[in-house]
């Protein structure tokens, strides 16, 4: 059980900085996911934790002690690799009782730690194997093995599932969450697969190009996303980014062809202020008095159905996705009619691409204000 | 005959040939130990020996096994034999570990003038040796080295390093930095982790580089040559030729030299090549 406290981390290799001043706080037993697209500096700051990487300047502290100058071998973290990184020359016994040999635990001991551990990972029959003996999910399980039988302060996690076949993948998705529930440590896991982040994290840390774009509890990201770079990256389909200009009255916002979208509050800035409206797939419903679009694409799922919709006029050369739970006698060529759910639009500055929230008009209180 | 008949014919003829062209040689050199010296120098030659003899072979270790020895040939025989085997094996050995420090650094250890040092040491393989025999003999007669195991060995040492460094190199290049790593975070320091982690995995390496300044140094000639004028230290590879003296060449001696002379390099390959195992780093990753 280990807060981990990260300030103004900076990280550079020769004059180019990966990092550029990160702050987290980690609560004790929290299930951290560190997500965003490659190149964005995850693997780099989980690597800086784990003592692999030298920090540039700042400072990474564990239960308020700094450890930016502590060898990796003395900050007692245990981190699955994502190639697994299992000692090819040894048994997974010996794999997973390596680091209880160092810290001189006595035999009989390491054994019943050792074989615990892969009772519960069900690899008790694979002890005396070599790892080029084992397949691709039972290496990853002897990765996690070998670091739960250490009960390390803190997992790290780097990308561990991705070299699974994607069945295997959201089994150990759950197993590694159940594993979180069981030892109670603080993890931090890092991905970019955001299906994973939004499934696996207590909270999620979004990165890109070496600065944090949004931490929070996963459904908090995906409800309120600080930036159009955050709501594009969470969900999947992802978010409808569609261009748009405030009404008169700034109520609402106006499309290409002139239609209005209900916003759920007012937005200052006055007509005609150029916007990023919004609007996940799944927020979309089809209705008689919506907008006019024609159906492009149908891909049924079996449980949903995607369906990529044009209208020039609105979206340009682009396409709208729509997310349909129920199955609709659709063809594509045909029109169809959608409406946004109400208060379901998300609006971005165009220029900064930061949330815009539209304020609640209550005249009672403005009343009083006065 | 069809076109897979002559392809095959035709690909047991090459490795007919092959064969012939890399153990003719060694036959020759077999044949002509067993043969007597008038056989040896009839003509036309005889291919295959007219009777065997083993008294070329009496005269280089029949003094281990009683005979009379008229000559005092298997003395110095024998003693360049332990020579050869001291100034390969130490030069191997000094070589193999040092190569295997020295190239780890070179790949893992960051500090300044990393690679410049390296490629220094490796640009030394263009530099001819014969160039440097003669400072370098200068040098050792200075440090009064001439002669002895030790001054030959670090000769050889500089000889062969660069290429074992060289092949060391790529070895550890080619490990995961990975597995280094987990073992760091299981609580492992630098040198554990060399010694448990890499090195194990570095043997096919380790094994090949071995082999390479076994080989070298047993068959070199122009160093020993110079640097070891006397029994104390004087190779096969120097004594064997002395064996052709300016009024007779004894060719059924010199043959039967060579064929022992072949014996410790073809066992050092035949043993360590058993830990040449492909393979060995199946199953690290994914």
């Amino acid at each position: 059980m280990t807060q981990v406290q990260i300030a103004q981390l900076r990280k550079s290799y020769g004059h180019h900085e990966a990092l550029h001043g990160i702050d987290i706080a980690m609560e004790s037993g929290e299930f951290v996911v560190l997500v965003g697209p490659s190149g964005c500096g995850k693997s780099t700051l989980l690597r800086m934790i784990a003592g692999l990487e030298d920090v540039t300047s700042g400072a990474i502290a564990f239960d308020g002690r700094v450890m930016n100058l502590v060898p990796a071998k003395k900050r007692d973290i245990a981190m699955v690799f994502q190639n697994y990184a299992l000692y090819p020359h040894l048994t997974v016994r010996e794999n997973m009782g390596f680091s209880l040999k160092l810290r001189k635990v006595p035999l009989p001991e390491r054994n019943a730690r050792v074989e615990a551990a892969a009772e519960s990972l069900g690899l008790g029959h694979l002890l005396d194997r070599f790892p080029r003996q084992l397949s691709g999910g039972q290496r990853q399980r002897v990765a996690m093995g070998r670091a739960v039988v250490r009960e390390p302060a803190l997992f790290l996690f780097d990308e561990p599932l991705s070299n699974l076949d994607a069945k295997l993948r959201v089994q150990m998705r759950t197993e590694i969450k159940q594993m979180h529930r069981k030892v109670k440590a603080t993890m931090i896991y890092v991905t970019h697969d955001q299906v994973e982040a939004m499934t696996m994290g207590d909270r999620i840390v979004v990165m890109r190009d070496g600065i944090v774009e949004q931490a929070g509890p996963p459904i908090e990201l995906y409800d309120r996303p600080a930036n159009e770079f955050v709501a594009g990256f969470l969900g999947s389909p992802s978010m409808n980014m569609l261009d748009a200009v405030l009404s008169a009255d700034g109520a609402s916002a106006v499309l290409g062809d002139g239609s209005h979208v209900a916003l759920p509050g007012h937005v200052e800035g006055g007509a005609g202020r150029a916007l990023r409206l919004g609007l996940r797939p799944e927020d979309l419903l089809p209705s008689e008095t919506g907008i006019p679009f024609e159906i492009d694409v149908i891909e049924p799922t079996g449980a949903e159905t995607i369906v990529m919709l044009r209208n020039p006029a609105i979206l340009g050369e682009g396409s709208l996705c729509l997310l349909l739970r129920e199955r609709l006698p659709l063809a594509p060529g045909q029109e169809l009619r959608i409406a946004p759910k109400p208060g379901a639009a998300h609006l971005f500055d165009p220029g900064s691409g930061t949330r815009i929230d539209p304020v609640l008009r209550s005249e009672p209180l403005r009343a009083a204000a006065r | 005959m069809t076109a897979l008949h002559l392809r095959r014919a035709g690909m047991a003829l090459a490795a007919i040939l092959l064969l012939i062209w890399s153990l003719g040689p060694v036959y020759w050199a077999l044949a002509t130990s067993l043969m007597k010296p008038t056989d040896i120098a009839a003509s036309p030659v005889n291919l295959v020996p007219p009777s065997i003899t083993f008294e070329h072979y009496a005269k280089l270790v029949g003094g281990l096994f009683g005979q009379p020895d008229e000559t005092g040939i298997w003395r110095d025989f024998l003693r360049a034999l332990g020579n050869s085997l001291v100034l390969a094996g130490g030069a191997t050995i000094a070589t193999t570990a040092i190569a295997a420090i020295a190239a780890y650094a070179a790949v893992r250890l960051e500090f300044p003038g990393r690679n410049l040092v390296f490629y220094m040491i490796v640009a030394t393989l263009a530099v001819p040796g014969y160039t440097v025999l003669i400072p370098l003999y200068r040098m050792m007669v200075g440090l009064g080295w001439v002669d002895t195991y030790g001054g030959i060995i670090l000769i050889y040492i500089s000889a062969y390093l660069p290429l074992s460094m060289w092949l060391m190199r790529s070895v550890y290049e080619s490990l995961p930095l990975s597995i280094e790593e987990a073992a760091f975070l299981d609580g492992a320091g630098r040198l554990y982790t060399m010694v448990r982690i890499v090195m194990p995995l570095a043997l096919p390496g380790l094994i090949a580089a071995a082999i390479l300044t076994f080989l070298g140094a047993w068959g070199q000639f122009a160093v020993p040559l110079v640097f070891a004028p006397t029994a104390a230290t004087k190779p096969l590879t120097v004594l064997i030729p002395e064996f052709a003296t300016k009024n007779y060449v004894d060719y059924g001696l010199i043959n039967a030299a060579g064929v022992f002379a072949m014996i410790p390099p073809a066992l050092v390959v035949i043993f360590l090549n058993r830990f040449l195992l492909s393979g060995l780093m199946a199953g690290t990753g994914k």
